[in-house]
């Protein structure tokens, strides 16, 4: 039996030690809530330093890069599909993303992309402008012909899509920059382009064909519109209201976040005002946010670290394919008044395949490395089938893989990982010496 | 890794009838040997191959060699640090610690610098530490002392040096009774990292965060450097739980990580919904020492000493040279191992080559890492 000062002497050492344990719990529990509150109340901003990813990324690289050799036509193109030898200039200029970032990921040779560069840009060259003027708005890949999209057995001209030339511009100059070999057959693709209706009274302009009967109308909307405008300065087309992004941009709020959004949607034009993550990963990802502010991005970005942290679902919305039918759909995170909203390219409901996209995860990681985008990353990076390559996403209702595989996610996939090996938008690593 | 002046040469109990471990001298030689598997086990994985020993080492369960090492420091270095302040005083015993981490410190810069000039001197031949200079010479000088580098193998060296630098200031507090707060602290630490991953670890410029986030792995450390310092306490309360109970409840947790484990590793898929999957991944996640890992850490320990204590006998007989022999010497093996793992990757393809090629040639590298440690082969110069 202890003594009545040893009795005491426990007591008070056990009273010191549950004080001290309390005071320590009570700081790890205020920094806790402290960082909670300032991870949740300020934008993103695009993180400084380099992402060098570990056995992980080197096995998503991988499994993208099996999507272009299983794909690959004789034409040296991609289909955008699996199996589906149909391509758009959006999708080519995803394929010159990728073939540059295995390049650059050390994939494929040198001499085995030199070859394949030098096909794809010689098929660039062949390809039957639409009315002689620009590229069509889809191609059969196999053999050039051009298709209207989602077919490629019947021959038709539909028109052309300023905002699919602006990505592949994009992506020319990049080539070009990077590889003076390919830089004489890049410029060639362009220069029997007649750019004049690319543009009007400073919007930039797509045309609509369907039976014989064209429509000429202004495209593209906040993100996609300046990504494609600013692009296409490079080659002439001059569209000033196009390439300000504070033309028709307004604030809409979700989760307290103030978004921008066009103002111009379906109730006064014929086009979708989508927001989505794509084109602000991509104008990251290519030109470090010379064309949309850096602040667009990370405030769409927060909007889906609220949505996720308030629903439980991991939030990277983009527009995408989707494994069954309709088999493209608009994950919105605004469109035409609506917060959250998932639609086909013709207007109709698609929420029941909502869901995430695997290249907007990894995009918004890479560039902003915040816990979020691990935490949205880490969940999807395994969606991928290394014999067939990175799955487009998953769908929210059912939390089962959408298995679609594209040449954009795979194409977007590779040069997001390039993005974080270089640590630099990639129109200044091509004109850089590293 | 702690600090010997020897390797033991045990009087092992020839006179006990039973398979049963009895103790004999201050040295526990369960520990010896348990750190003797882990250094095969992490020499082995660290030596990439489809192999038929990386089939039982590696991703069978949600524990790995890692945990081990750091649990069985700390739990030796605490106890150590007891017996040094008893004996010698807290100024000795400080000094010991202080000097350990100083030691293991200029360890990691001397295998970075060795690392990053092979990875100059030719492109790959870093690997697996470094698969490219991590940067320009500059920016490595001023990375490589602030623990802004975390190259691959040499990483755990770093976590060893915080926490054995910060062990003095554990210890002093043990010293005066106060173990309640540094094992809160240590635990708000661990949760603060699940709920914020990497908010408190530093941006290293050849990955996105260092592997062995200190505040995560430091409770391995910090659990188990309390443990020792409390071992004669805690001994005297472990005989008292019932073995069936014990067993009972830990048991079913080894198991159930080893399936799941299998399920998870084998189809890749599982579990199958997205948001059970990352939650799983969340769990299960080694840089952040994960809930699930934590518990099958908790459980694998207990289960993995009580086995060795009743077969200990056997496994002294078969194995007891060599395992005594590396775990007695584990950080002189874990630094020899890295020039050859380097070497191991720097052969044409041999981590894709047939198992039987690749267990020939592990078990070749094993057998070198023994012959070096049992003969001492720059023991002057090699840190033991």
């Amino acid at each position: 039996m202890s003594s009545f000062p040893e009795a005491t002497r426990r007591a008070r050492s056990v009273g010191i030690n549950l004080a001290l344990g309390v005071a320590v719990g009570a700081i790890a529990l205020g920094a806790h809530l402290g960082l909670t509150y300032a991870e949740t109340r300020s934008t993103p901003e695009p993180a400084p330093s380099r992402f060098i990813g570990s056995e992980d990324e080197q096995w998503v690289a991988k499994a993208a890069w099996t999507y272009f050799e299983k794909n690959r036509l004789p034409t040296g193109l991609v289909s955008s599909a699996a199996g589906f030898p149909a391509t758009t200039m959006w999708d080519v200029g995803s394929q010159l993303a990728g073939l540059t970032s295995a390049r650059e990921l050390g994939l494929v040779s040198k001499a085995d992309f030199d070859a394949w560069m030098g096909e794809v840009l010689t098929s660039l060259q062949r390809i039957e402008l639409y009315h002689g003027e620009l590229p069509n708005k889809a191609y059969n890949a196999a053999t050039l012909a051009p298709v209207g999209y989602g077919e490629v057995t019947i021959r038709r001209d539909t028109g052309f899509s300023a905002l699919d030339l602006g990505r592949l511009v994009i992506w020319l100059n990049i080539v070009a920059a990077r590889y003076p070999r390919h830089a004489e057959a890049c410029k060639a693709v362009t220069a029997r382009w007649q750019t004049a209706r690319l543009a009007k009274d400073g919007h930039l302009m797509g045309v609509d064909a369907q039976k014989g009967k064209e429509s000429w109308n202004q495209e593209g909307r906040l993100g996609y519109e300046q990504y494609a405008a600013r692009a296409l300065e490079s080659i002439g087309v001059t569209a000033p209201d196009a390439v300000n992004p504070y033309a028709h941009s307004i604030e809409v709020s979700m989760y307290g976040v103030k978004v921008p959004v066009d103002a111009r949607d379906m109730h006064d034009s014929v086009a979708h005002n989508y927001v989505t993550s794509e084109p602000y990963v991509l104008d990251g990802l290519e030109t470090g946010f010379k064309s949309v502010p850096a602040d667009f991005a990370g405030r769409v970005l927060l909007a889906q670290i609220h949505r996720t942290r308030a629903t439980g679902n991991v939030t990277a919305w983009s527009e995408d394919n989707i494994d069954r039918a309709p088999w493209f759909i608009y994950n919105s995170i605004y469109v035409d008044g609506a917060a959250w909203n998932a639609i086909t390219a013709h207007g109709k409901d698609a929420s029941e395949f909502q869901g995430s996209s695997t290249k907007a995860a990894l995009g918004w990681h890479v560039l902003f490395q915040t816990r979020d985008t691990e935490h949205a990353y880490r969940t999807m990076q395994w969606i991928a089938d290394p014999k067939q390559g990175v799955f487009a996403g998953f769908y929210e209702k059912t939390q089962l893989p959408n298995r679609a595989l594209t040449l954009n996610t795979n194409g977007i996939v590779l040069e997001a990982l390039l993005y974080a090996r270089v640590g630099m938008p990639l129109e200044r690593w091509a004109h850089s010496n590293l | 890794m702690t600090q010997r002046s020897s390797i033991a040469a045990p009087a092992i109990v020839e006179s006990s009838r039973s398979w049963a471990y009895v103790q004999e001298g201050k040295r526990d030689l369960r520990i010896d040997i348990l750190r003797g598997i882990a250094v095969i086990v992490m020499c082995a994985n660290h030596l990439t191959a489809h192999s038929y020993i990386n089939a039982v080492t590696q991703g069978r369960i949600y524990v790995s060699a890692a945990e081990a090492f750091v649990f069985l420091s700390g739990l030796v270095l605490g106890g150590v640090s007891r017996g040094r302040l008893e004996r010698d005083g807290w100024a000795t015993a400080r000094n010991a610690l202080f000097s350990r981490a100083w030691l293991l410190y200029k360890t990691n810069l001397v295998l970075i610098a060795l690392a990053v000039g092979l990875s100059f001197a030719h492109a790959g031949a870093g690997r697996p530490v470094f698969d490219q200079p991590p940067g320009t010479w500059w920016q490595i000088l001023l990375a490589a002392p602030t623990f802004h580098l975390a190259p691959r193998i040499v990483d755990v060296l770093q976590l060893y040096v915080i926490c054995i630098a910060g062990s003095p200031l554990l210890l002093w507090l043990l010293r005066r009774g106060l173990w309640v707060p540094p094992l809160v602290a240590s635990w708000a630490l661990w949760v603060f990292h699940q709920l914020h991953p990497y908010a408190l670890s530093v941006h290293t410029i050849d990955r996105d965060h260092p592997f062995f986030v200190f505040a995560s792995w430091q409770l391995l450390y910090v659990i188990a450097f309390i443990a020792g310092y409390h071992r004669a306490a805690l001994q005297k309360a472990w005989a008292r739980i019932p073995r069936a109970l014990l067993l009972g409840v830990l048991v079913p947790i080894v198991v159930g990580s080893i399936v799941l484990c299998y399920r998870d590793g084998t189809l890749g898929t599982w579990p199958v919904r997205l948001d059970h999957r990352a939650l799983w991944r969340t769990m299960t996640d080694r840089s952040a020492l994960g809930p699930a890992r934590l518990l099958t850490v908790a459980a694998f320990f207990p289960v993995a000493y009580m086995a060795l204590h009743q077969l200990f006998r056997p496994v002294y007989r078969i194995f007891g040279a060599a395992l005594l022999t590396l775990g007695q010497s584990s950080l002189y093996v874990y630094l020899v191992h890295v020039p050859l793992v380097v070497a191991w990757h720097a052969i044409p393809g041999l981590a894709t080559a047939n198992p039987i090629v690749t267990t020939l040639g592990q078990t070749i590298a094993l057998l070198t890492l023994f012959l070096c440690t049992r003969y001492k082969i720059l023991f002057g110069v090699i840190p033991r």
